[in-house]
């Protein structure tokens, strides 16, 4: 019996009836296995520790960001702030007149984009991955873009399956290949399946990213109007490269 | 919250996943405890311990399916930890408010033996690939196969081999006598 099979479906709660026998054999018998079954015990309630201290923090950091406290201030003048309000408002203007050309569209990009997540194949960790479809969404879902892109080509190569397509996109906008990613967008706009509508704002997004502000305002208009995928979303974009 | 993350993705310690259900119930919980005379950053930590034994039920398989839904088992931890907190602060409370100590089955935290703390010392000391795929086996329950996949590994049988080199270092830097 593989001992890392045994092992991992122990730390899992996944042990057969069978594999808890074999399992008290080898502690029974095998000093060395017993002894290395403890470190690892050891170290799997080591790892949760960390594991809480890690969630702690990150609590503490939401806490930090969402709720801070405002900070006061010690002399709050009309004047002050009439002064800091006509800085801005001229300075807006300013900029709006000369720099409206350079919004940082990668900013407006970074923002927006976040790789829309597999909902094909979602992966059960610790499960199993038995075809190469699941080994691609595997991939994919453990940001290996590179690698789940090579995959998606040969299951679509074998599949037709359009979704392949989109993901592909999203894989190439990821690791920032913008120009691979407009033609698979554009090629899935073909095929009108269910995920057309999120393929229309991901290519809104990857012509932003191309400095295309024209094609992409024209497709965000079209989002914005609709009821459909990120509509909200579109327009308050649309204000922003406004 | 519509949908709670299923069992199987807290296991895998998912620390978003764990993040929804954070903000999902947090103003409802300190709206509950807002009842009781104790303080908002009381409410707060004791929400946050919640929390971590939460994690640490499911993460060590105490807990393996919630009975209702992760909510009730939640404030289940919560309603108790906020008892002791009155209890000790010697403050009235509505007992009918709370649940007996039975109906959760564990709300006590382990503390690490002086031989865990150790461990943990020399673990933060071994390199990043020994520490990424110790922690993607045993902790978040990656398989052989998927830990290959996810760590960029050229076979199954390379990451065996890590795996053991690595426990085998841990051992090593730990008094040996420890562990056999």
């Amino acid at each position: 019996m593989d001992r890392d099979i045994l092992i991992h479906n122990y730390f899992h709660q996944k042990l057969s009836d069978e594999e808890q026998v074999a399992l008290n054999e080898l502690l029974e018998n095998d000093p060395e296995f017993k002894a290395t079954f403890e470190l690892e015990k050891d170290l799997n309630t080591v790892l949760i520790d960390t594991g809480k201290e890690h969630l702690k923090q990150q609590f503490v950091d939401f806490e930090n960001q969402e709720y801070e406290p405002q900070s006061e201030t010690s002399f709050p003048s009309f004047l002050k702030y009439a002064i800091a309000a006509c800085v801005i408002i001229g300075l807006s203007v300013f900029a709006s007149k000369y720099f409206i050309d350079t919004t940082n569209t990668d900013d407006l990009f970074a923002e927006n984009f976040a790789a829309y997540r597999n909902i094909v194949l979602p992966i059960e960790r610790g499960e199993g991955i038995d075809t190469p479809q699941e080994e691609a969404f595997f991939k994919y879902e453990m940001k290996e873009y590179t690698a789940a892109i090579k995959g998606f080509e040969a299951e679509f190569e074998k599949t037709k399956e359009p979704y392949y397509l989109f993901y592909m996109a999203n894989a190439y906008l990821a690791l920032n290949e913008t120009k691979q990613a407009i033609s698979l967008l554009e090629k899935h706009q073909n095929f009108k399946d269910d995920f057309y509508e999120k393929s229309r704002w991901y290519l809104a997004l990857a012509y932003l990213k191309e400095k295309n502000k024209e094609k992409s305002v024209m497709l965000l208009e079209e989002i914005s109007t609709g009821d459909g995928y990120n509509n909200k979303e579109a327009g308050t974009l649309l204000n922003a490269i406004r | 919250m519509k949908n709670e993350p299923s069992i199987t993705t807290l296991r895998t310690g998912d620390p978003v996943a764990y993040q929804v259900i954070y903000e999902g119930y947090r103003d409802a919980f300190i709206g509950f405890a807002s009842k009781y005379d104790i303080q908002q950053d009381t409410i707060l930590d004791v929400y946050q311990e919640s929390m971590l034994a939460l994690y640490e039920n499911v993460m060590s398989g105490k807990v393996k399916d919630f009975s209702s839904s992760i909510k009730t088992y939640l404030f289940g931890i919560g309603k108790l930890k906020l008892y002791e907190q009155l209890r000790a602060q010697k403050k009235m409370v509505l007992v009918d408010d709370f649940p007996e100590q039975g109906e959760i089955e564990e709300i006590e935290t382990m503390e690490l033996t002086s031989q865990q703390k150790a461990l943990k010392k020399h673990f933060q000391n071994l390199g990043d690939r020994c520490r990424n795929i110790l922690e993607l086996f045993y902790l978040n329950g990656l398989r052989i196969k998927e830990i290959m996949i996810a760590a960029n590994y050229e076979n199954e049988n390379t990451v065996k081999a890590q795996k053991s080199r690595c426990l085998k270092q841990l051992k090593t830097m730990m008094n040996p006598q420890n562990y056999g």
